[in-house]
């Protein structure tokens, strides 16, 4: 039996987690002040998951970017590949907050979601 | 010039703190009020915030700046309550006679009450002991942040991040992943500013180093940073000169610390605390001013915006009580020992109330206890405390009209 400390990160109260593991398999967990942590520890020591934040850009938008998250969390080795794909993207404006701006990313099942509204430039023709 | 507007309320700042106090004195049948906002768009620093982690707390999900700021400007926007972006106070008086600027030209309103909204700002080069020239390269965090995050422009390649609150952490990762490389995060102090959580996603996840008890001493470059001096300090924060290292880098970012925005009530002669750098407030946030009050930032620096949106909506309750007739009187001082500061600084007598502060330094294991004339009035345990994460102690209502002083100690080594 072997034992791990690490820090939950999934809320701003950050217990310090103390996991007990039977070779791979995690046995007990304490220092969680919720039941999301022994969840988080299981799989943080398996395979850690977390949530991308960036901005892909946009043409004929009122600004130049707008700013994405994911609709679930992707394993935290395919994070650089995700970035380098997003930073490939445009998207054209108008975009509303919260639509969907590519259906699956990296074959993850996991959608790229805009996280604010950039209206169209309008070009004035007068 | 016109006669002043009448109005019920006036909130100066249209960030998380005076939206959330809008939408509360709203629902509380207060409908006379305006919220005054300074740039384009209201929302405050959320705009720039496009990293997740707004909203656990409150909506129990991870929302990015701008989802959590939308989720209070639709309901505001819904209710037809007066809000005017790119208008900026310029005074304020004791009278709660408030001076407004905007593209519509002066515009004076006199309140029955004004609530202080307006935030903080970050310290900068100017208020730290670095030696060298002045070169270009140096950004606090939050203006990197708004240049990467809405005017699409790269800081820089090279950076060295000075000081270790979230918005450096935060920045940290957003520069790594926007293709910079991001030399390390230098902290003076032994422990880090920001949250742990921080820590280990933004830092750890991306192997960026973290030196604790170091700090940047000097600045190398003409036009253009081309290196910094970096230096260990000793337990005074002193820098070891035989320790300095030169680390070639393009940019320097500035992560050392947030300041509330007073000017204003400054100007309305409203009594501030040294070490909040916010108001003076009793426990139904009002400031020094009678009908002046204060939540969110302005008042203390908090952790996140959750928290400030919770805090603005106990005041605007309490401001309502107040249209309605005048609050209690509070003469009792509140004082703390081994934390930075308590806020509110006076209580009354026979009302409960909630005090907010944080460790001095990080506790394996906090007690926080609240004293009266000897006797504990209630004590509170937390298992691993950072001054990173504000701690709040309800405490029931007071018989005695003698001073409250707040303790924090390590239950493991009651010495420290």
């Amino acid at each position: 039996m072997t034992t791990k400390t690490l820090l939950c990160n999934l809320c701003p109260n950050c217990c310090a987690l103390t996991v007990t593991l039977e070779g791979d398999t995690v046995t007990g967990c304490t220092g969680n002040l919720c039941t999301q942590g022994a969840d988080f520890a299981r799989q943080e020591l398996t395979m850690p998951l977390r949530n991308v934040t960036t901005s892909v850009a946009v043409s004929g938008g009122l600004y130049p970017l707008c700013s994405v998250r994911l609709s679930a969390p992707i394993p935290l080795s395919r994070l650089t590949e995700a970035v380098d794909l997003l930073h490939g993207l445009t998207v054209t404006a108008p975009v509303a907050m919260g639509q969907v701006l590519l259906e699956d990313l990296l074959g993850l099942g996991v959608q790229v979601l805009s996280t604010r509204s950039v209206p169209a430039l309008q070009i004035r023709r007068d | 010039m016109n006669e002043p507007i009448l109005k019920d309320v006036v909130i100066l700042g249209g960030g998380p703190a005076g939206l959330a106090a809008a939408l509360a004195l709203h629902e509380q049948g207060v409908r006379d009020l305006v919220i005054l906002e300074r740039e384009p768009e209201a929302g405050g620093i959320l705009r720039q915030c496009i990293h997740d982690g707004f909203g656990l707390t409150r909506f129990h999900e991870a929302l990015t700046g701008p989802e959590y700021a939308k989720r209070f400007l639709d309901p505001v926007r819904a209710a037809g309550i007066e809000l005017h972006t790119g208008t900026t106070v310029t005074g304020l008086t004791a009278q709660r006679l408030v001076t407004a600027v905007s593209h519509r030209g002066l515009t004076q309103y006199q309140a029955r009450a004004v609530i202080l909204a307006m935030g903080c700002r970050e310290r900068a080069a100017g208020a730290l002991p670095m030696y060298g020239a002045r070169p270009a390269g140096v950004f606090t965090a939050g203006v990197a942040q708004a240049y990467v995050n809405l005017y699409n422009t790269m800081v820089g390649r090279e950076i060295v991040i000075l000081g270790s609150g979230d918005i450096g952490l935060i920045m940290a990762r957003r520069l790594t992943l926007e293709g910079a490389h991001v030399l390390g995060v230098y902290e003076i102090l032994p422990h880090p500013s920001g949250l742990p959580r921080n820590v280990t996603q933004c830092l750890d996840d991306f192997h960026i180093p973290l030196h604790l008890s170091h700090t940047v001493t000097k600045l190398h470059g003409a036009a253009r940073l081309e290196a910094v001096t970096v230096c260990a300090v000793d337990e005074q924060r002193r820098p070891l000169p035989e320790t300095a290292a030169r680390i070639p880098c393009d940019t320097l970012i500035l992560s050392v610390g947030l300041i509330p925005e007073n000017e204003l009530s400054r100007m309305a002669g409203i009594e501030l605390d040294s070490q909040t750098g916010g108001p003076v407030v009793d426990q139904f946030l009002q400031t020094t001013v009678p009908g002046i009050f204060a939540a969110g930032n302005v008042l203390h620096v908090h952790d996140v915006a959750d928290d400030v949106s919770a805090e603005a909506e106990f005041l605007a309750a309490q401001v309502a009580r107040y249209l309605a007739g005048p609050l209690p009187h509070c003469p009792i001082a509140v004082t703390g020992r081994g934390c930075g500061h308590v806020v509110p600084q006076r209580l009354c007598r026979g009302e409960a109330a909630v005090l907010s502060f944080r460790p001095a330094a990080p506790r394996r294991h906090l007690v926080v206890e609240a004293v009266q004339d000897g006797q504990t009035l209630c004590r509170r345990t937390i298992p691993y405390a950072t001054p990173a994460q504000m701690v709040h102690l309800p405490i029931p209502d007071l018989a005695d009209g003698s001073p409250v002083e707040v303790c924090c100690y390590d239950d493991e080594n009651p010495a420290v």
